[in-house]
């Protein structure tokens, strides 16, 4: 008992009036209990609060843990070693995972946050190690960040079981030659991530032949992230590793890491291409933890018009400051985060200060208590922040998706969620990263008027007790498969008789795969004494072709002009190519961390913004317009009664940036606008468009506004239903509305459904004669996903159909149909829907003629 | 038909690859005479310390530098000299889907040529020609013909010339050691884009350009043999002191310390206080190594000979620590 209960130390620390740690883990939960308990108090003052609306209250009860003895096959130093940092037991998934994976089993391990999870990986490598020296382990880790906080983590470990013997080193694109030579010779354990294994490990897998040679434990951290397009292309990656590990006589056994998604096993299989033992459940020491969730107070019932959900938030965090909870607050977008860092520190500043007059010593306090940490800002910074928050000295940061993963912070007693991040899982462990030691921790969700806020609001038990999101991948895509197979063949001969296994691929589709590529003069057949042998044409990298996170171009840098005159000054940040013509325009305030910047000079070419500092009372907020432009059809296509066709069509994305308007704190209101001169952002990609009898539609909708509602609703349940068909993310497919009737030489114009830019009114009335929904792959040159949809047509249309028929709401919610343009009214928005998607299905199935 | 060949039919194809044939044995494989003055095989005894009655000459042209299978070797010419004739065999990829069968070709001519008595020699093919034909025979699956004994030209032209040449490339070495400059020939920076020329559209004009590459394969080969034959003369005969302190180096590696100080030590004492003055890296340098020579020969009156060449290093080297360091960590030892 002794043991589990210095897993509770940080409980008994935060909890001045409680009793014992007795009193911690009865878990009723009552507020009553923790009288003078920090948290319950910020909660009272939250739900007192006028301009909060209380939702719903969760009390979750104290957990207790499940333990077990470290399995007796990790060698006895490791165990001292753990036992030494307060780890004299296992958890008892731990224990499990490492049995399996000890018995030569693949694992995955898909747990809540801080249950421990790089231990299943950690221990067994050193066992490896201290077993046979010559042991390797290759980790895999989503980004750079995370895979230099594991080796460090690690290293403290390695270095505490036998020190010297096992090595550690990262392999990523900022790693010198020569501690890359280095990692390639001695180290152990080589942290990486997909896209360096991809086009730097594999392709020249001569240098690695001892590290491959020896591999036995792959770790795959944050399996859940790799889904999608992305997921496809690091199964084939992982394909394509253990093809040369067999090669080189190596067969490593996986460990998967998993935050909680309703699939760990089937898609871990999936990205691994083999078989694997799931390690699930939750018998991790909790304290008790509460669910709140609030909302901004509506101010018009009939228009629904709320109170600003910043300053929600802000009232939500400033009573938790107030308390002294340490807190994070996740913000869905990263303006969100440098509006609450500053209103933030103004508060702490002013509360510290006790007068009305500036104080320097406070706001300098303030300025560290309260941090902002997001995507875009320099590693330097990034490190800083999660030092001081390890460190204990930040009191509230505030952040964006960039915190959800598991970079080690520290622990939170508090999470605030900004609005509801778009899925059960996200939100889930994003609200996970509160009370890691076992302590009594909240989680508050505040809600403002985004459709997807409202959906919570009405169903708030989701954040609890919703079921999670499915992760999906789809291997079998042919646009996948076959760039790979290419990198797959370069490395070695592709021999489909025995690399059909490891590849997780039929024989012949691998076959005809392979002779595909020898028609396109990639790949050259050659005959020998064990059946055919593809080899690849010529030098060069295949790899270097195939970009698994969808082609990048060149980051900007922000740079402060240092004096006057000065051509370049220092590196502040940096920004997203996408995100450059939102941020970066002239005229634009850029915060860090709440200071404001002005852009003087935006060099495109060179991708330099050349900033100063400015004491802003306002924020810039660029307006975007999404078109969509039909370019010509593309096969297959399939006619159906009274004109009703759905086809392939190529189509051209382009994102306009027209202007910006300029937003002062705090009120928020418009003070003035102005233009944005920046090139417009296009891709061309391919589609499928689907478009219904207009005239059957016509006179089922007679009123064109509501017809195209209608559409816009259809188009909404399509898209989630073809994700679901194509087994990809949502997130990879766009949807828009267009004149079906549009001769696409003429470049119809569509209006396209995109969470950041609502459809335009104009687009849509052009659209209402003869409304179609155009479903396109959101990947520039497209990823096949418009092939998946048009190959599944029907059983797409019937998802649909399903998901508005058996959605739980009356009239319509953004769960099925969508927010819907806001000029129209949205009352019967679902049973509109449906009548389009009725349309859809019988003008189209009966009929079925191929062109 | 299976859902994912009836994706992949769906799948539409990028354009094929201009120029390239998928099939047939698109490689060409030339044997010729070489000219009946190159040097015999025998005469590289020196560099190989053992009897040679066949050397085998290796050297290719590449679309890159990489090592680890991303170059292409689209010529590979190979020069096979005994006491009878000296026959080059060139191997031309005119279509870089034949590379498997040139390989094989090669691998088989190299294996024939190679065998007891021979011994292959490259330039560089240390650490470019054999590990990227090695590379590309496992790209391709195919066994990698036989490397060794193998000679390196480039290492023994940097320990002779290092003090005689700043940059010791090919060419360099024929024009310093043979005198012979060649004209017209490609630049081996242009080689990699002229075979990309080739397979982007093969016309007159771009195979003609490969020809020239070929041409320059051949120079090289028989530059290889002329430089090889003389830096086997230099060995067994070195006529500068530069040159006498890279014999001595290799002597010591081979333990032979006696005889590195026998050749040094008259050169030395003969030249070593105009060198002080004129060039004193090669001062300190020869009189390091004949330092190491005489502290290892134990010869009675060698370690007296030792402290005053330390002696007189110290005084008219004074920059230079090593010969001081050497006589303390080694003769300090033995007193």
């Amino acid at each position: 008992m002794l043991d589990e209960s210095t897993r509770f130390s940080r409980a008994r620390t935060l909890l001045p009036g409680a009793t014992d740690c007795g009193s911690a883990s009865t878990g009723t939960g009552e507020a009553v209990v923790f009288a003078e308990d920090p948290i319950a108090r910020a909660i009272a003052e939250i739900t007192s609060d006028d301009a909060l609306e209380s939702v719903a209250r969760h009390d979750e009860p104290a957990r207790a843990g499940a333990f077990a003895d470290w399995p007796d096959r990790l060698h006895p130093a490791v165990i001292a070693a753990l036992a030494r940092r307060g780890e004299a037991r296992a958890y008892e998934h731990q224990a499990r995972a490492i049995d399996h994976l000890a018995r030569g089993a693949h694992v995955v391990v898909a747990t809540p946050t801080a249950s421990g999870k790089s231990r299943v990986y950690q221990a067994p490598v050193l066992t490896a190690v201290l077993a046979d020296p010559r042991a390797r382990a290759l980790w895999i880790f989503p980004t750079k960040a995370l895979a230099r906080d594991q080796v460090e983590a690690f290293r403290s470990l390695a270095g505490d079981v036998a020190p010297g013997a096992c090595g550690a080193a990262t392999y990523d694109g900022d790693t010198p030659p020569d501690e890359r030579r280095a990692a390639r010779r001695r180290a152990h354990v080589v942290a990486t991530n997909p896209d360096m294994l991809h086009r730097a490990i594999l392709p020249n897998h001569e240098r690695w032949a001892d590290f491959l040679a020896g591999l036995s434990h792959v770790v795959l951290d944050e399996a859940h992230v790799y889904r999608g397009i992305f997921g496809s292309h690091v199964a084939w990656v992982l394909r394509r590793l253990r093809r040369l590990c067999a090669r080189y006589g190596s067969a490593p056994r996986l460990v998967a890491c998993s935050a909680t998604i309703a699939n760990p096993v089937e898609h871990v299989a999936r990205l691994w291409g083999a078989p694997v033992v799931g390690v699930e459940g939750d018998r991790v020491p909790a304290g008790p933890r509460t669910h709140l969730i609030v909302e901004a107070r509506l101010l018009d019932a009939a228009a629904g018009i709320r109170r600003n959900h910043v300053e929600a938030t802000r009232r939500v965090v400033g009573a938790l400051r107030r308390a002294g909870v340490v807190t994070a607050v996740f913000c869905r977008t990263r303006r969100r985060v440098e509006l609450l860092t500053r209103y933030l520190r103004e508060d702490e500043a002013r509360d510290r200060s006790r007068t009305r007059r500036p104080n320097p010593a406070a706001e300098a306090d303030a300025r560290r208590r309260i941090r902002g940490y997001r995507g875009g800002y320099l590693p330097d910074l990034r490190r800083q922040v999660e030092r001081d928050l390890r460190a204990g000295e930040v009191a509230v940061v505030a952040t964006t998706s960039a915190l959800e993963l598991g970079v080690d912070i520290g622990a939170l007693d508090a999470v605030v969620l900004s609005g509801y991040p778009g899925s059960v899982a996200a939100a889930r462990q994003r609200g996970g990263r509160a009370g890691r030691r076992g302590g009594r921790s909240l989680v508050v969700t505040v809600l403002g008027s985004d459709p997807r806020d409202r959906f919570v609001a009405a169903s708030p038990e989701v954040l609890w007790s919703g079921r999670v999101e499915q992760a999906r991948i789809d291997p079998a895509n042919p646009r996948v498969v076959v760039p790979h197979l290419r990198c797959a063949a370069h490395e070695a001969p592709l021999d489909p008789a025995g690399d059909a296994a490891v590849l997780a691929l039929a024989r012949e589709d691998l076959a005809a795969a392979a002779e595909h590529l020898v028609r396109g003069g990639r790949l050259v057949r050659r005959a020998t004494g064990g059946g055919d042998r593809f080899v690849h044409v010529g030098g060069g990298f295949p790899a270097d072709a195939v970009d698994l996170r969808g082609p990048c171009e060149e980051d900007f840098v922000v740079l402060e002009q240092a004096a006057a005159n000065a051509r370049d000054g220092h590196v502040l940040a940096r920004v997203d190519y996408e995100d450059a013509p939102l941020y970066l325009h002239e005229g634009a305030i850029y915060p860090i961390e709440g200071v404001t910047y002005e852009v003087l000079r935006l060099d495109w070419p060179a991708r330099k913004a050349f900033v100063r500092r400015v004491e802003a009372d306002y924020y810039t907020e660029a307006v975007t317009r999404l078109r969509v432009r039909l370019l010509g059809p593309r096969p297959p296509a399939r006619i159906g009664r009274g004109g009703a066709r759905v086809e392939g069509a190529f189509v051209e994305i382009v994102r306009v940036v027209p202007g910006f308007k300029k937003i002062r704190f705090r009120t928020h209101e418009t003070i003035g606008d102005g233009p944005v001169r920046v090139p417009d952002l296009s891709f061309d990609t391919t589609a499928a468009l689907a478009v219904p009898d207009a005239v059957a539609l016509a006179a089922a909708l007679p009123d064109p506004a509501r017809r195209v509602a209608a559409v816009l609703g259809a188009a909404h349940a399509l898209r989630y239903a073809a994700a679901f068909a194509s087994m990809c993310d949502a997130g990879d497919l766009g949807v828009a509305v267009l004149d079906g009737a549009g001769a696409p030489a003429a470049g119809g114009c569509a209006a396209a459904l995109d969470p950041a830019c609502p459809p335009q009114v104009d687009a849509c009335l052009a659209a209402s004669a003869r409304p179609g929904v155009l479903i396109y792959d959101r990947r520039p040159g497209g990823a096949g996903l418009a092939d998946g949809v048009l190959a599944r047509f029907d059983a797409v249309v019937a998802g649909a159909r399903r998901l508005v028929a058996r959605c739980g709401c009356e009239a319509g919610c953004p769960a099925c149909v969508g927010a819907g343009p806001s000029h129209t009214g949205a009352e019967a928005g679902k049973r509109d829907a449906e009548t389009v998607l009725r349309r859809l299905a019988e003008d189209l199935l009966p009929a079925g003629g191929t062109a | 038909m299976s859902a994912f060949a009836e994706r992949l039919a769906r799948y539409e194809a990028g354009p094929p690859v201009r120029g390239v044939s998928a099939a047939g044995a698109g490689f060409e494989h030339r044997v010729m005479e070489a000219p009946g003055d190159l040097p015999q095989a025998p005469g590289l005894a020196p560099l190989v310390s053992q009897p040679v009655r066949r050397a085998v000459y290796l050297d290719v042209e590449t679309t890159g530098f990489s090592t680890t299978g991303a170059a292409l070797a689209f010529v590979v010419g190979i020069l096979v000299r005994d006491e009878a004739a000296a026959r080059a065999h060139l191997f031309v990829l005119w279509d870089p889907g034949a590379e498997g069968p040139m390989l094989e070709a090669v691998r088989d001519t190299l294996a024939g040529a190679m065998g007891p008595g021979a011994v292959l020699v490259t330039f560089n093919g240390r650490r470019f020609d054999v590990p990227l034909l090695a590379a590309r025979c496992g790209r391709l699956g195919l066994a990698a013909p036989p490397w060794t004994p193998h000679l390196d030209a480039l290492d023994h032209a940097r320990r002779l010339l290092r003090y005689d040449l700043a940059h010791r490339n090919l060419s360099v070495l024929e024009a310093h050691l043979l005198g012979a400059r060649r004209r017209g020939d490609v630049s081996g920076a242009e080689i990699p884009e002229i075979y990309e020329a080739f397979v982007a559209s093969p016309c007159t004009k771009t195979r003609a350009a490969v020809e020239r590459v070929v041409q320059h394969n051949r120079w090289d080969l028989e530059g290889l043999c002329r430089v090889a034959g003389a830096l086997a003369g230099i060995e067994a005969a070195p006529r500068t002191l530069g040159q006498a302190v890279g014999v001595a180096r290799r002597l010591l590696r081979r333990d032979r310390p006696q005889a590195a100080a026998e050749l040094l030590g008259p050169r030395v004492a003969a030249e070593r206080d105009r060198l002080a003055r004129c060039r004193p890296e090669l001062a300190a340098d020869a009189a390091c190594t004949l330092l190491q020579a005489l502290l290892r020969s134990g010869r009675p009156g060698d370690l007296a000979r030792a402290r005053a060449l330390a002696a007189w290093a110290g005084r008219h080297l004074p920059f230079d620590d090593r010969p001081a360091r050497l006589l303390r960590r080694v003769a300090g030892a033995c007193l």
